[in-house]
């Protein structure tokens, strides 16, 4: 038992290298990777719930799902080497578009999404259209998030819309889009799905797309 | 933040070159030697007397031989401690921190209207909690919050208002001073276990009369600190410059501090300055004026660095504007900004709002994230190895690295960001979607919350709480006895 509260106070506590550990010593223990899922989850949605109440902050946040994030990693291929696979609210492709270097805003999307429950594939800044197309190919996403804070570079979003439509995966994810270069007008213009004015929307967004 | 206060880690500002230090210090030897200061006590100027000073009988009048008044000044602790009413609430004053009191007014204010309106002593309970739960307010003066209660005569002001506070603000308190109400606030006190600090105000131009001398002879005699302020307006009550009145108002606490000192020699005295500058279109004080601010730098220079005294600053509170608005708000800031700058020790600014007419808790609540963002100032900058983070930005490198997932900043960033409690800092859309509050709808809320939830810390027993009343009616009927009701 001594495991899953280490794991539990080692996200709380932010001690990326403790959670890790304590991952490791419940899977030689002999426990069930999705029991072990489940003690992560619960300790992000603690994180989760005290940013959104205001008691906790972005780098709190962000920070404690990159402390899950690294168990959730082990624990996945746990799973596929016992010939299961991890089942999730939803897998969520996240990036930031070609020629655009901004990480923040996504990267708090991202940490909102993992603390609620959801698979981020995070695929970083300056994605081009083809690895973002791919990433929702390969992952099997159901939304394709994506971020751009230049206005020069907010077009890239409606290539990505193209291209997903020109490789035939367009009815099969949701597009939802952000950044200071975005709002509901051009989210509309390009077809994207949704538009979120802040990270916290998102959590929303996802929820509403998934339905 | 406690009642620690906040730590200053870089030497204050200053204004005077170390000439002007030694003109102002030697005028007010020489006003002290030649004009003298009026003493309405007897048993003060006997004192005085005996220790060396001239004394004119007939004017009340006392002149002072600089030597006296040197070995006075060294006597004063550069810092002294007061017991709050528990460990928590205990306070040093002086040294190299940084406390916060409040600002009293006479009448509180209708936030809609703004119109003035007469505190109820319910009014003043309910302000004096707030009071007590704000991190950032270390002590009280006495008549704190409000200086006038709807159905309380005059004579009783203080000992209800000290009745109040002992009930519901667990943090040092100064006493008096009118008609002897320290002898009343000082056994309410011993009460609930806090010690207090006397208020020996001047009246200018160099006068003491008997109510502030009183209230400082009974503090001295048991060894607690003693409030020595000047409150001349410049152009009134005091020259209408800024150096001339800092020569007054020196002569006038000199004066004091040489009869605090030969009462009991080591006694803690904390150097208050409440002058203002005269508004010459109305005859009352001009609160918030730059000039203010020039007096009280000077006042820090020279109290501090000179002298080895704690300062209390007691003009910062209170603006000119009638309202909580623009004026306030830079008036306030400006003011408390300096005071802090230049190495106060005790700044008054909670819930002040017009000169030193009205006062309201939704203030004390604003200015709480005032005196928090000043205390994390004076903090300074920290430079060591951990804060430099090297490593941390070697690690993180050119983007698309940044700091926000980076356990360097979860460990660092509470200590060096300030964090208020009710500015917004909110994104502009969440902002519209819960009801677009300013800072005053926050505060407003904030009162409500803290109203609810409020609790003594520590708790008084039955016993504490009846003898509080006890002497509260004892006090009137000495009052009445005296015909003064």
């Amino acid at each position: 038992m001594g495991f899953k509260e280490d794991i539990k106070d080692g996200i709380l506590s932010y001690e990326k290298e403790d959670v890790i550990e304590a991952t490791n010593a419940g899977l030689e223990a002999g426990a069930e990777p999705f029991e072990l899922l489940e003690v992560i989850t619960e300790s992000l949605a603690i994180i989760g719930d005290g940013f959104t109440n205001g008691d906790l902050f972005l780098p709190e946040l962000i920070y404690a799902s990159d402390c899950a994030q690294g168990a959730i990693k082990i624990l996945e291929e746990r799973i596929k080497s016992q010939g299961s696979v991890m089942s999730h609210k939803g897998t969520v492709v996240l990036g930031t578009v070609k020629g655009d270097l901004h990480d923040i805003g996504k990267s708090i999307v991202a940490a909102l999404l993992i603390a609620n429950g959801y698979q981020v594939i995070d695929l970083g800044t300056d994605v081009p259209a083809e690895k973002m197309v791919a990433a929702v190919k390969e992952n099997n996403a159901d939304v394709l998030g994506l971020s751009a804070l230049l206005t020069t570079t907010a077009a890239e979003m409606e290539n990505t819309i193209k291209l997903l439509e020109s490789e035939g995966v367009r009815d099969a994810v949701k597009v939802m889009v952000g950044g200071g270069a975005t709002n509901s007008n051009y989210a509309d213009l390009i077809g994207a799905d949704a538009y979120g004015e802040t990270a916290v929307d998102s959590i929303s967004i996802v929820k509403e797309l998934m339905v | 933040m406690s009642a620690e206060g906040f730590t200053r880690n870089f030497e204050p500002l200053t204004i005077l070159s170390e000439r002007d230090i030694e003109s102002i210090h030697q005028g007010a030897l020489e006003i002290l030697k030649e004009t003298g200061v009026r003493f309405e006590s007897d048993r003060a100027l006997a004192l005085l007397k005996a220790n060396g000073c001239s004394v004119d009988e007939d004017l009340n009048r006392v002149r002072f031989p600089a030597k006296l008044v040197e070995e006075c000044l060294a006597q004063c602790p550069g810092a002294f401690k007061m017991k709050g009413r528990s460990e928590k609430t205990d306070v040093v004053i002086g040294g190299d921190t940084l406390h916060f009191c409040p600002s009293p007014g006479m009448r509180t204010i209708d936030l809609d209207t703004w119109q003035q309106r007469v505190p109820t002593i319910e009014d003043n309970h309910n302000a004096v909690k707030i009071i007590d739960k704000l991190d950032t307010v270390h002590l009280a003066a006495s008549y704190t919050p409000y200086c006038q209660l709807e159905d309380v005569p005059g004579v009783m002001l203080l000992p209800i208002s000290a009745w109040s506070r002992m009930k519901y603000f667990s943090k040092p308190c100064r006493v008096g001073a009118s008609q002897g109400s320290h002898v009343w606030e000082m056994m309410m006190a011993d009460v609930v276990g806090m010690d207090v600090f006397a208020a020996m105000e001047a009246a200018p131009p160099l006068t003491w009369y008997g109510d502030a001398i009183d209230c400082a002879w009974a503090c001295a005699e048991r060894g607690l600190p003693v409030e020595v302020g000047c409150g001349a307006v410049m152009g009134g009550t005091g020259p209408a410059t800024i150096a001339g009145t800092l020569v007054q108002s020196l002569a006038e606490m000199f004066a004091a501090i040489v009869m605090v000192q030969l009462i009991n020699p080591g006694t803690g005295i904390l150097a208050n300055s409440f002058v203002f500058a005269q508004n010459m279109k109305t005859g009352s004080p001009a609160a918030g004026g730059i000039e203010v601010s020039l007096f009280q730098i000077a006042f820090n220079q020279l109290w501090r660095g000179r002298y080895n005294v704690p300062t209390m600053l007691g003009a910062c509170g209170p603006s000119s504007s009638e309202i909580i608005d623009v004026q306030l708000g830079f008036e306030k800031g400006i003011s408390a900004s300096l005071a802090a700058a230049s190495g106060a020790s005790v700044i008054n600014i909670h819930g002040g709002i017009h000169v030193e007419l009205t006062y309201h808790p939704v203030q004390s609540i604003i200015d709480n994230d005032i005196a928090g963002l000043l205390g994390r100032y004076v903090e300074g900058i920290a430079v060591n190895e951990n804060t430099l983070a090297l490593d941390v930005i070697k690690d993180v490198g050119p983007i698309p690295g940044h700091y926000l997932n980076n356990i360097h900043t979860i460990k660092t960033w509470k200590k060096e960001h300030f964090q208020p409690a009710v500015s917004d800092r909110m994104a502009y859309q969440d902002w519209i979607r819960e009801g677009q509050n300013s800072i005053l709808e926050n505060a407003k809320n904030k009162m409500d919350d803290m109203l609810a939830q409020y609790q003594q810390d520590p708790p008084l027993s039955d016993k504490q709480m009846d003898d509080l009343d006890r002497i509260l009616a004892e006090a009137k009927t000495f009052y009445k006895n005296k015909g003064l009701l």
